[in-house]
C-alpha cells in the first residue's frame, strides 16, 4: 500500500470519528471506565499480594533444639537450608535466645539471670510457599537433633486463602471489563459500519480490497483504544500518587509497615501507561475485527 | 493444484455456460442460461421484475456465485477465483446503478476520486484523470457540486464518470435510465453508446422494452430464470 493511499485511510478513519463523535466520545468514555477499574484491580491485586508475601514471611517455623554441640548445629543448620521449601535458616543460640526473652520482659528480665541456659537454641526458618508451610514443618520436625517445631499453620492458610482470592479475583474482573470493553467496541464499529454501508458497497464495486475498506475502521477502533488507554492510565496514577501520600501520612506502626510494601509509583506508572496503551489498542482491533468481519463478505 | 481463473479466449467479455442459481431455501433464480457477450458489444439485458436480471448480474460482479455451471468475465473464470482476486476483478468492471450509489458528503470530484482513491492510485493520477472523465461525461463545470446539487441526469453522469475512471474493458449499466427523466435517458444512454464507440463492451440490464429497443442492437431477453429471446436488432441476425 502506498504512503499516499495509508494517509488517506487513516484520515478516513479519523474523519469517521468526527461524524459519529458522540457515539465515539462515549466509547471512549465506557472504555476508559473498564481500564480504570481493571488497573485498579491488578494494582491492588499486586500490592496485595506483595503485603500477603510479607505477613507470610513473618510467619516463621521454630525449630527448637536438643542440647547439641556446635558442629551438629552447623550440620543441622546446612540440612534444613536444602530441605526443599526453605527459604532461609538464621540460628539463634541458648544465649541470644535469652538476650531475646529478657528484652521483651523488660522490668523482670533480672528474673532469667539465674537461668542462663533454660531456652533452647533454635533456627528460625522462612518458607518460599506458605501454602506448604505444614509439609515443611512435618520434614524439620523429623530432622536429628530437633526437639520440637512451631509453625502458625492456621494463619498461613488464611494467607493463602485470601491470596489466592485476590489473584482469582482481579483475573474474573480483568477478563469480565476485557469482554465488556470488546463489546463496546463493536458495536461503536458496527454503528460506524452501518453507517457507511453505502459507501462500504461503493468500495466494493470499484475494487476495494478488504484490507483497504477494513484500515479506517481500525484506525478507529485503535484511536479509542489509545485515547482511552492513556486517560486511563493518567487517571489510576494520579489516583494512585494520591492514595500513597494519604497513607504514608499515617503513624500507624503497621501501616508503615505495609507501605514499605507497596509498589512505588516511579517504578510502575512507565508499565501501567505501557499496559493500558496495549490494552486499550487490544481491545480496539479485537472489537474492530469482531463487527467488520460479516460487512465484508461479498 | 492451485486454482486458476485464468481463461484465455480474449474476444469473450462474459460467458455463461449452463448457469444455475438457486438461493438458500430453494428459489431457483436462473437456470439452464447459456450466452456470450463479445469485446465491444453493446447488449441490452432485458426482463421485468422478478425475471432473473439481478441475479445475473450479482453473478457477473461475482457478488454470488452460480450452484452450476460457469461464468466468465473478462477473462476470469468466477466459480474459480480467489476471494482476494475479487476486487482486482472488479476493477475491469465499470458498474453504474439506478440509485447512482453517490456518497452525498463528496463532490463529484471527490466521488469519482474515490474510486481511484480506494485502488490505491496516486493523487497526482487522480488530479490528471478525475477532470477528464468529467468532462467526457459533460460535467467539467459541475466537479464541485454535491450529489444533493445536481438533477439525477447529471448525477448518473457521475456514477458513469466514476465507472469509466479505471478505463474499464466492460461498464455494466444496472437500469441506469430508471430514475431519471425520458429526455435525459435518451443523453445517458448516448453517452454509453459513446463509450461503446471507443471498443468498451457495455451491457445494460433494463426492464424497459421501448428504450431497449431504440438503443440496442443486441436483446438478450431473460425470463423465469432462462433466456427466452437474444436477438440483434437493426438488421443484426438472430444468435
Amino acid at each position: 500500500m502506498k504512503l499516499g493511499s495509508f494517509r488517506y485511510l487513516v484520515k478516513q478513519g479519523w474523519k469517521g470519528m468526527a461524524a459519529n463523535r458522540l457515539m465515539t466520545l462515549a466509547s471512549i468514555g465506557v472504555l476508559t471506565a473498564c481500564l480504570i477499574i481493571t488497573g485498579i484491580a491488578s494494582l491492588l491485586s499486586l500490592n496485595v499480594n506483595r503485603v500477603i508475601d510479607y505477613l507470610g514471611n513473618q510467619n516463621e517455623i521454630v525449630v527448637y533444639l536438643y542440647d547439641i554441640s556446635q558442629e551438629e548445629m552447623d550440620a543441622l543448620g546446612a540440612a534444613i537450608v536444602q530441605t526443599p521449601n526453605v527459604k532461609e535458616a538464621t540460628s539463634v543460640s541458648k544465649e541470644e535466645a535469652l538476650e531475646q526473652m529478657k528484652g521483651w520482659m523488660g522490668d523482670y528480665a533480672n528474673l532469667l539471670d539465674n537461668y542462663p541456659t533454660i531456652l533452647p537454641a533454635s533456627f528460625r526458618v522462612t518458607v518460599e510457599d506458605l501454602s506448604l508451610l505444614a509439609q515443611t514443618n512435618e520434614q524439620l520436625k523429623i530432622m536429628p537433633g530437633v526437639e520440637s517445631t512451631s509453625a502458625p499453620s492456621e494463619l498461613a492458610g488464611v494467607m493463602v486463602v485470601l491470596k489466592n482470592a485476590v489473584n482469582y479475583g482481579g483475573w474474573a474482573l480483568v477478563l469480565i471489563l476485557a469482554l465488556v470493553s470488546i463489546i463496546i467496541i463493536s458495536n461503536t464499529i458496527r454503528l460506524t459500519v452501518f453507517a457507511r454501508r453505502r459507501e462500504i458497497s461503493i468500495m466494493k464495486y470499484v475494487g476495494a480490497t478488504n484490507t483497504f475498506i477494513r484500515l479506517p475502521f481500525f484506525v478507529e477502533g485503535m484511536t479509542v483504544g489509545l485515547v482511552s488507554g492513556l486517560i486511563g492510565a493518567g487517571v489510576v496514577c494520579g489516583a494512585y500518587y494520591l492514595v500513597m501520600q494519604y497513607i504514608q501520612g499515617s503513624q500507624n506502626l503497621w501501616v508503615a509497615a505495609i507501605i514499605s510494601n507497596l509498589l512505588p509509583l516511579q517504578s510502575i506508572w512507565l508499565y501501567v501507561v505501557l499496559a493500558f496503551v496495549a490494552f486499550g489498542l487490544f481491545i480496539g482491533g479485537i472489537g474492530t475485527t469482531n463487527s467488520i468481519r460479516k460487512h465484508l463478505k461479498v | 493444484m492451485a486454482r486458476n481463473s485464468i481463461v484465455s479466449d480474449e474476444s469473450v467479455m462474459i460467458s455463461l455456460s449452463n448457469v444455475k442459481k438457486v438461493y438458500p431455501g430453494g428459489n431457483v433464480a436462473l437456470q439452464n442460461v447459456n450466452l456470450e457477450i463479445n469485446r465491444g458489444e453493446f447488449v441490452f439485458v432485458l426482463g421485468h421484475s422478478g425475471a432473473g436480471k439481478s441475479t445475473f448480474l450479482k453473478l457477473i460482479l461475482r457478488e454470488e456465485t452460480a450452484t452450476a455451471g460457469r461464468v466468465v468475465v473478462n477473462g476470469r473464470d468466477l466459480s474459480k477465483i480467489r476471494q482476494r482476486d475479487i476486487p482486482y476483478m472488479r476493477r475491469g468492471l465499470g458498474v453504474v446503478f439506478q440509485d447512482f450509489r453517490l456518497i452525498p458528503t463528496m463532490t463529484a470530484f471527490e466521488n469519482v476520486a474515490f474510486a481511484m482513491r480506494v485502488t490505491n492510485i496516486s493523487e497526482r493520477e487522480i488530479r490528471k484523470r478525475v477532470p477528464y472523465v468529467l468532462n467526457l461525461v459533460g460535467l467539467a463545470g459541475k466537479a464541485k457540486s454535491l450529489p444533493a446539487e445536481m438533477s439525477g441526469g447529471e448525477q448518473q453522469r457521475v456514477a458513469l464518470a466514476r465507472a469509466l475512471v479505471h478505463s474499464p474493458p466492460i461498464i455494466i449499466a444496472d437500469e441506469p435510465t430508471g430514475n431519471i427523466d425520458p429526455e435525459l435517458s435518451v443523453e445517458i444512454m448516448e453517452l454509453l453508446k459513446a463509450i461503446n464507440m471507443v471498443g468498451t463492451t457495455v451491457v445494460v440490464v433494463t426492464h424497459e422494452h421501448e428504450l431497449a429497443q431504440r438503443f440496442s442492437e443486441r436483446i438478450i431477453t431473460i425470463d423465469h430464470g432462462t433466456v427466452v429471446d437474444d436477438v440483434w436488432q437493426k438488421g443484426g441476425a438472430n444468435i
